[in-house]
C-alpha cells in the first residue's frame, strides 16, 4: 500500500478552496497536513447490514513511517474465530518495488507471504475497499472546486476529484467536502465508471490529537446494496516510539 | 492411535518433568528481561484469556456400495482454551479438544468419544529468544503442503477432511528461537516422545483395513468355524513403537530469513516416520511372492489362511533424516514459493507388498492470484520421486500431482464458496471438494460440501473411491 491504511483513513485526499485557492491547491493544503511517525490504533469495524443486522471486528494496528518504508502491523482481536490473524505490510516509498505483506493464520500456524490484493477489493469484508483505504496520489488526479455550501454546523468547499487518464482508480470521480477551518474532509461520494454515485463516506467525529486531526468515526455507505460499514477509532496513540522488531514475523505470530 | 500405544501417560509426564525442571528452567532464569509486549493500551493480553470452539457435522454417503460402509458419520468436536500471563514476558497456554463419533451403517453403528488434551504450553521470551515447552504444534515451511513441515503427527481420523484446526497433533516439545536479527530466526526443537499420526485402523471409511475385508472375514469366520473372532480378541496386526527413551525423541533446526522481497527457510529433522506403513508378515510375503497376483491373493484369503499368518501386520515406524528448504516471493502481484525435502527411509511396497525404506526427493512450486470480485486463485504441483529400481505397489517410482484451489468470498465475506481439487497426473486418483460457508453472524457459521474420490487400481485412493459424501454442519466461535 502507498500509504498507511490508517492515516490514509483520516485524510482522504481531496482538494478545497480557500478564498482565492483553486481546487488543486487545496488538495495539496489536505495532502501537507502533518502526519503521525507512528501510530498506534484500535479500532472497531462494524458492519451493518441492509436489514439491520451486525457484524463486528476489532483490529489492532500499529503503523510506523521509516524514511523509506510505511510498515504497518495488524491484529484481529475479534470475532473469536479469526482472533490473533494479523497482516504484516512493508510497503516501500519512491519504489516501484512491490509492498511485502505477510498473513499470520493462528488456526494453521502459519505465517505466509501473499500477493497484493485487487484494489478495488473489499478490505476485510467491509465496505472499504483497499484502494479507500490507501487514497490516491495527489497528482494522479486532477482537482475542480464546485461550489461551497454548509456542512452540519461548518462552511466546506466541494471539490471534484477526476483520475488523470491511465490512472488505475476504481472510481470514475470522486466528490469531496472539506471543512474550510481545518482542511480536513468530512464527507465523500464515490463515483463508479458510469457515473453512477454508488458509496458515501460520512465523518461523524473528528478529534484533534497533538498535531494530527483524526477521523474517530466515519461510515462508509454502499448506496447499492445499502450495506455499511461504521469505522470507529476506540483508542489511538501516536508518535510512540514502536521499535523496529514489531514490524516482523515474530510479533506478527505473537498472540495478542 | 492403536490402543497399545496408550497408557504410560504418567511415566511420560514424569520424565518430561524431570527433563524441563533440569535444562529448561534454568534456561528460563538466565533469560534476558526485555519490553515487547504487544499491550499498549493496557487490556488487550491482561488476565486469562478463554476461548473455544464446538462443531458439529453430518457426513452422508451418495451412494452405499455395500453393508458395510457407513452411511452417516456424524461427528461433533468441543475445543476450549486458556491463557494467559505467568509474569511479564512468561505465559502459558492450555487447551483440550473432545470429539464424538457417532457412524451408522445397516451392517452395526459405532459410537467412540476421544478427549486429548491439545496444546499446553509455557513460554518464556526475552529480547532474543523464546522459549517454549509442552504439547505444541510448529510449522515449518513457505509451501502450503510443505515437505519439511515433518514435526508434528497428522490427525487421519477423516483422511484429508479434517477440521484445518485440528489437522495437525500437539506433541511433547522442547522448543527455542533465537533472533538473530529482525529479519533472520534459528528454531530448535526436541521431541522426547514418539507420537504416531493418530489413524483409525479398522471401524471407520477411512480406515487402513478396509471395513468391508475386515467384518467380511469376521462372518465367514463365524459361518465356517463358529467363532467370533472379534470377541476372541484376536488381532490381525501389532504394533512396535521406539521405547521411550531420550535417545530416542527427534531433533530439528530451521532456519528462516526474509530479505529483499524473498523469505527462504532450510531445515534439517532426525525424527520417526509418524504415520508408518504397515508391514506384512514375512510369511505372508514369501507366499504373495508365489503368486501372480499379490494384491488379488491378499484379498481372496482364505480364513485359515489369515489367522496362519497372523499378525498379519505389523506397524515399526523407522527413522527418517529429513533435509530440505524453500523460497517464496511475490512477482508482478502473483505470489510464488517453492520448496523441496531429501528424506532417508522413505517406505513404499514393492509388487509382492515388501515394505522397502528409500530415500525420497519431494519437490514442489506454486502460484497463487488475487482476481477481481474476491476471487482467489492457487496452484500447487507437486513431484515425488523415490530412489529405487523396484517394482514398486501404491506409488510409482515418480509421483506427479496438482492441487488447486478456488475461492470466491461474496456478501462482505458473509459467504465463501470454494473448490478444491486434487489430481495426480501419474496414477490417476483426483479429490474434488466444493465448499459453501454461510456466516451467519459473528459467532456461528453454517457450511457444506460435496466431496467425490475416485481412483485407479492398485493406487493409494482406490481403497476410498468409494467414499463420496455430502457434509452440511455448523460452527460456533467465542
Amino acid at each position: 500500500m502507498k500509504r498507511g491504511i490508517l492515516v490514509a483513513v483520516f485524510l482522504l485526499l481531496t482538494g478545497g478552496l480557500l478564498w482565492g485557492l483553486t481546487g488543486e491547491e487545496i488538495i495539496h493544503k489536505v495532502d501537507n497536513q502533518p502526519k503521525p511517525k507512528t501510530t498506534i490504533a484500535k479500532m472497531k469495524m462494524i458492519l451493518v447490514s441492509k436489514s439491520g443486522s451486525k457484524r463486528v471486528r476489532e483490529v489492532v494496528t500499529y503503523i510506523k513511517e521509516d524514511k523509506n518504508m510505511t510498515k504497518t502491523l495488524m491484529k484481529f482481536l475479534s470475532p473469536a474465530d479469526i482472533r490473533n490473524t494479523g497482516f504484516l505490510i512493508w510497503d516501500y516509498k519512491n519504489s516501484d518495488k512491490e509492498s511485502d505483506q505477510f498473513l499470520y493464520l493462528p488456526a494453521l500456524k502459519k505465517t505466509r507471504r501473499i500477493s497484493s490484493s485487487q484494489k478495488n477489493q473489499s478490505f476485510l469484508g467491509t465496505d472499504f475497499s483497499y484502494q479507500d483505504m490507501e487514497g490516491v496520489k495527489v497528482n494522479k488526479a486532477t482537482h475542480k472546486l464546485l461550489r461551497e455550501e454548509k456542512c452540519g454546523n461548518y462552511e466546506c468547499y466541494v471539490v471534484e476529484s477526476i483520475p488523470k487518464p491511465g490512472t488505475d482508480y476504481q472510481y470514475s470521480k470522486v466528490v469531496e467536502w472539506i471543512r474550510k477551518d481545518i482542511f480536513v474532509p468530512v464527507k465523500a461520494e464515490m463515483y463508479d465508471k458510469k457515473g453512477k454515485k454508488i458509496k458515501r463516506l460520512t465523518v461523524n467525529k473528528l478529534e484533534k490529537i497533538k498535531n494530527y486531526w483524526i477521523m474517530k468515526e466515519s461510515v462508509m455507505e454502499n448506496l447499492k446494496t445499502h450495506h455499511k460499514t461504521i469505522l470507529t477509532i476506540e483508542k489511538i496513540v501516536v508518535d510512540k516510539k514502536i521499535p523496529d522488531a514489531y514490524f516482523t514475523q515474530r510479533y506478527l505470530e505473537k498472540e495478542i | 492411535m492403536p490402543t497399545s500405544h496408550r497408557g504410560t501417560l504418567k511415566k511420560k509426564f514424569k520424565i518430561f518433568l524431570s527433563v524441563f525442571l533440569l535444562t529448561l528452567f534454568p534456561l528460563l532464569l538466565c533469560a534476558e528481561e526485555g519490553e515487547f509486549g504487544l499491550d499498549i493500551f493496557g487490556g488487550e493480553t491482561a488476565g486469562v484469556k478463554f476461548e473455544g470452539k464446538i462443531f458439529s457435522k453430518l457426513n452422508s454417503d451418495l451412494h452405499q456400495d455395500s453393508k458395510y460402509e457407513f452411511t452417516e458419520e456424524w461427528i461433533t468436536g468441543i475445543y476450549l482454551s486458556f491463557s494467559g500471563d505467568i509474569k511479564s514476558n512468561f505465559s502459558f497456554f492450555s487447551s483440550f479438544l473432545d470429539k464424538y463419533y457417532y457412524f451408522h451403517s445397516s451392517y452395526n453403528d459405532y459410537f467412540n468419544n476421544r478427549f486429548q488434551p491439545f496444546e499446553f504450553y509455557v513460554k518464556k521470551s526475552s529480547d532474543k529468544w523464546d522459549i517454549t515447552a509442552g504439547n505444541q504444534i510448529v510449522s515449518w515451511g513457505v509451501s502450503d503442503v510443505s515437505p519439511i513441515d515433518v514435526v508434528n503427527p497428522q490427525e487421519m481420523d477423516e483422511f484429508i477432511f479434517s477440521e484445518e484446526d485440528f489437522a495437525k497433533l500437539p506433541v511433547l516439545m522442547l522448543r527455542g528461537d533465537y533472533y538473530v536479527n529482525d529479519q533472520t530466526t534459528i528454531e530448535g526443537i526436541y521431541v522426547p516422545f514418539y507420537k504416531p499420526s493418530h489413524f483409525v485402523l479398522i471401524n471407520s471409511d477411512w480406515s487402513i483395513l478396509p471395513r468391508e475385508m475386515y467384518y467380511r472375514t469376521v462372518e465367514e469366520y463365524r459361518k465356517e468355524y463358529g467363532v467370533n473372532i472379534e470377541e476372541s480378541g484376536t488381532t490381525s496386526y501389532v504394533t512396535d513403537y521406539p521405547k521411550n527413551s531420550p535417545f530416542n525423541g527427534e531433533i530439528g533446526f530451521l532456519l528462516k530469513s526474509y530479505r529483499e522481497g524473498y523469505d527462504y527457510q532450510v531445515a534439517i529433522h532426525y525424527g520417526w516416520e509418524k504415520m508408518p506403513f504397515p508391514e506384512f508378515n514375512p510369511d505372508l510375503v514369501e507366499y504373495l511372492k508365489s503368486t501372480d497376483k499379490p494384491m488379488d491373493a491378499l484379498n481372496n484369503l482364505s480364513p485359515l489362511e489369515q489367522i496362519s499368518f497372523l499378525p498379519m501386520m505389523k506397524f515399526k515406524p523407522h527413522r527418517i533424516f529429513t533435509f530440505g528448504g524453500g523460497i517464496s516471493t511475490t512477482f508482478k502481484s502473483v505470489g510464488i514459493r517453492s520448496e523441496g525435502a531429501l528424506h532417508t527411509n522413505s517406505s513404499i511396497y514393492n509388487v509382492h507388498l515388501e515394505l522397502l525404506h528409500v530415500p525420497s526427493l519431494t519437490w514442489n512450486i506454486g502460484a497463487d492470484y488475487n482476481f477481481p470480485h474476491n476471487l482467489y486463485g492457487n496452484i500447487l504441483i507437486t513431484w515425488v520421486h523415490f530412489f529405487t529400481n523396484a517394482k514398486t505397489y501404491l506409488f510409482k517410482r515418480d509421483n506427479i500431482f496438482t492441487i488447486s484451489l478456488l475461492r470466491g468470498s461474496y456478501f462482505h465475506d458473509t459467504l465463501t464458496l470454494e473448490g478444491r481439487f486434487i489430481f495426480a497426473l501419474t496414477q490417476y486418483q483426483m479429490i474434488l471438494s466444493l465448499k459453501a460457508t454461510y456466516q451467519y453472524s459473528d459467532f456461528i457459521s453454517f457450511f457444506g460440501s460435496l466431496n467425490i474420490i475416485d481412483a485407479e487400481k492398485d493406487s493409494l485412493l482406490y481403497q476410498f473411491r468409494k467414499n463420496d459424501f455430502l457434509t452440511t454442519g455448523i460452527r460456533y466461535s467465542f
